[in-house]
């Protein structure tokens, strides 16, 4: 009895001993997969860690560059897209407009300017002031004021940002002022909410 | 009576064994009783076996011992078992790392620091990155403010000179700083050659991009820079960098081109310029528009705007960008009574713009101006078109006119036509 039990252990220690062989093999097979793996990331770790180093320069330069232009961003902001209303320098730079392309050749007369009472726009992301202009011109001068509102709105020129609503032009021909346009524009500036 | 042996067989055959093997031999205790000479040597001396008869086991009493060695080596092997499984759950299965055995552990903390790592290197890529893209649209407005300036019919030439100096000096600003911003956005988000070995499905692409958001947030909640705002905002809107990527800056880049970049980029780092780009985009060009109503008119009345009196001639154009509608009020003047042709040539003209959709015109009015010919009043109303319009696919005035034509010369080579079928 006692023979039969041990050869039954036997049998089941060496059954034992080979599963633990394959188990053992899948776990240090997999050990040194983990041990790879993990010796490849540190290495990514290292380089990575390098590269940042090796960035401080670059970071220091970019940001230096983004100031100053943030800066300039700012400041060009307040004439093009302004926290207010700011009728006066809106009126002082239609006159300004005027005297600069007023010639007797091609006349340019602004002779009303009326603001309306400024609203939210409809995703109140920004204000809208309404403006109604009468002009009388000739019409080179009526394209290029047409040019100045709709080229508005630009850091590099400075002109508030607006944009025309509606163009009603009389077209009748004068018989002494060949090519004399009067219109009325309504015209809208924009300025922040 | 058999004769006497001269010599005694004194040992039949070698004893097998040594005296220590064959102590207790038996038979050849026995043979050794058959040999004479032995018997008499034997009797001399002593009678008796050395050891005396071969003592029997059961007599001894002696128990067999059980052998255990079965037991032994399923108790080794379970205890190696036992041994293996503990290496293997403190090596690799274990939540814990108690004596820095634990791999898995040890690569899980290198993954969260290789994350840290990595989302700290994406950071300072796009936020030097989106800094070089500031500065492009900063220098792009200056490049597209005189480019307009240059392009304009207003502009003289000495103007124009010195426009075009400035004008290429910041088109290279511009093309360097894409380029700069270019280079740090193609560089990769995730480790090179590393699979991160997730529990989920998540690749590594995911994994460190998820990290970089997280830890841009991380960064905004402590300081609320608008740069990290825009690489984060970059960093969310992966088509747009590939699209950046995309874009070739050794070749020359439109005014276009130029603009939409601006707009796109501001439209993902929503601040004021955001909304300026915003309304500068819905704003309506309404020079473009009376350009085009003339060459259309031009199209179909050729003496439009020229020296000569034309047949048609406007009072009053209207034009209202909410509704974004036009009116057009004039007057046709002819000699002959084909008014309403000309007024039906120039809406179908009209619509078969692409800028225009929707020309009615319902009443026709004739009057005789007597010498002076005829005259027919206008009112043309139509809308700015918005997306595509069948109706821009028909062949144009001055096409189908030109058709017309050559299929007069057809009709007048083949068989003589009794009236013409062109209106000219």
């Amino acid at each position: 009895m006692d023979k039969i039990k041990n050869k039954i252990e036997t049998f089941l220690a060496l059954f034992l001993l080979l599963g633990l062989g394959v188990f053992g093999y899948i776990k240090v097979a997999a050990y040194l997969d983990y041990y790879n793996y993990k010796n490849d990331l540190t290495d990514s770790l290292i380089s990575i860690n390098e590269s940042i180093r090796d960035m401080s320069d670059e970071i220091s330069s970019a940001t230096l560059t983004y100031q100053d232009t943030t800066s300039d961003k700012n400041s060009g902001l307040s004439d093009i897209f302004p926290v207010s209303e700011d009728l006066t320098s809106l009126t002082r730079a239609f006159d300004e407009f005027e005297v600069s392309n007023n010639f007797s050749n091609s006349p340019f007369f602004i002779s009303s300017i009326s603001y309306g009472k400024s609203s939210a726009s409809d995703d109140s992301q920004y204000r809208i002031l309404p403006i109604q202009m009468s002009i009388e011109s000739s019409e080179d001068n009526f394209y290029k004021f047409l040019e100045y509102i709709e080229t508005s709105g630009n850091l590099d020129s400075g002109i508030r940002l607006m944009s025309i609503g509606n163009v009603s032009i009389d077209l009748e021909e004068d018989e002494d002022q060949e090519n004399f346009m009067s219109y009325n524009l309504d015209l809208n500036a924009y300025f922040q909410n | 009576m058999p004769a006497k042996k001269l010599f005694p067989n004194l040992a039949k055959s070698e004893p097998k064994g040594n005296v220590f093997t064959s102590i207790f031999d038996d038979n050849l205790a026995k043979q050794q009783e058959k040999s004479d000479v032995v018997n008499s040597v034997m009797k001399k001396t002593d009678t008796t076996s050395v050891l005396g008869p071969k003592p029997k086991v059961d007599s001894l009493n002696i128990v067999e011992k059980p052998s255990h060695f079965g037991g032994s080596f399923l108790k080794l092997t379970v205890f190696l078992w036992f041994l293996l499984l503990i290496g293997s759950y403190l090596t690799m299965g274990a939540s814990f790392n108690p004596i820095g055995l634990n791999i898995k552990v040890e690569s899980d903390s290198t993954v969260e620091s290789l994350k840290q790592a990595q989302a700290e290197l994406n950071t300072n890529n796009y936020t030097v990155a989106y800094e070089y893209l500031d500065s492009f649209s900063f220098i792009a407005d200056s490049y597209l403010n005189k480019k307009n300036q240059y392009e304009s019919v207003y502009t003289t030439s000495i103007e124009k000179n010195s426009l075009e100096s400035d004008i290429e000096d910041l088109y290279e600003d511009l093309a360097l700083a894409l380029s700069m911003a270019q280079d740090k956005l193609d560089e990769e988000t995730s480790p090179v050659g590393i699979e991160i070995r997730s529990d989920g499905t998540l690749t590594s692409e995911y994994v460190f991009k998820d990290a970089t958001i997280s830890y841009i947030e991380g960064k905004l909640a402590e300081s609320d820079d608008p740069a990290l705002k825009g690489a984060l905002a970059l960093f969310r809107n992966g088509a747009f960098v590939k699209e950046l990527i995309a874009m070739d800056t050794s070749s020359e880049m439109s005014d276009e081109t130029i603009e939409s970049l601006v707009s796109k980029l501001s439209s993902i780092t929503e601040d004021n310029f955001t909304i300026i780009s915003k309304i500068k985009s819905e704003r309506q060009e309404w020079s473009d528009i009376i350009t085009e109503i003339d060459e259309i008119t031009k199209q179909v009345d050729p003496l439009y705007n020229s020296a000569i009196e034309s047949d048609i001639s406007y009072s009053s154009y209207n034009f209202d960008s909410k509704n974004k509608t036009i009116s057009l009020d004039g007057v046709t003047k002819t000699d002959d009574t084909r008014n309403f042709t000309l007024i039906a040539n120039l809406l179908d003209a009209l619509e078969e713009s692409t800028l225009f959709m929707d020309v009615t015109e319902r009443a026709f009015n004739k009057s005789s101006s007597g010498d002076e010919g005829y005259e027919a009043q206008f009112r043309v109303e139509f809308k700015i078109q918005e997306g595509e319009d069948s109706r821009d696919k028909q062949v144009s005035i001055a096409e189908e006119l030109e058709e017309t034509e050559e299929e007069e010369v057809k009709v007048s080579v083949d068989e003589p036509a009794d009236e013409p079928v062109s209106e000219e």
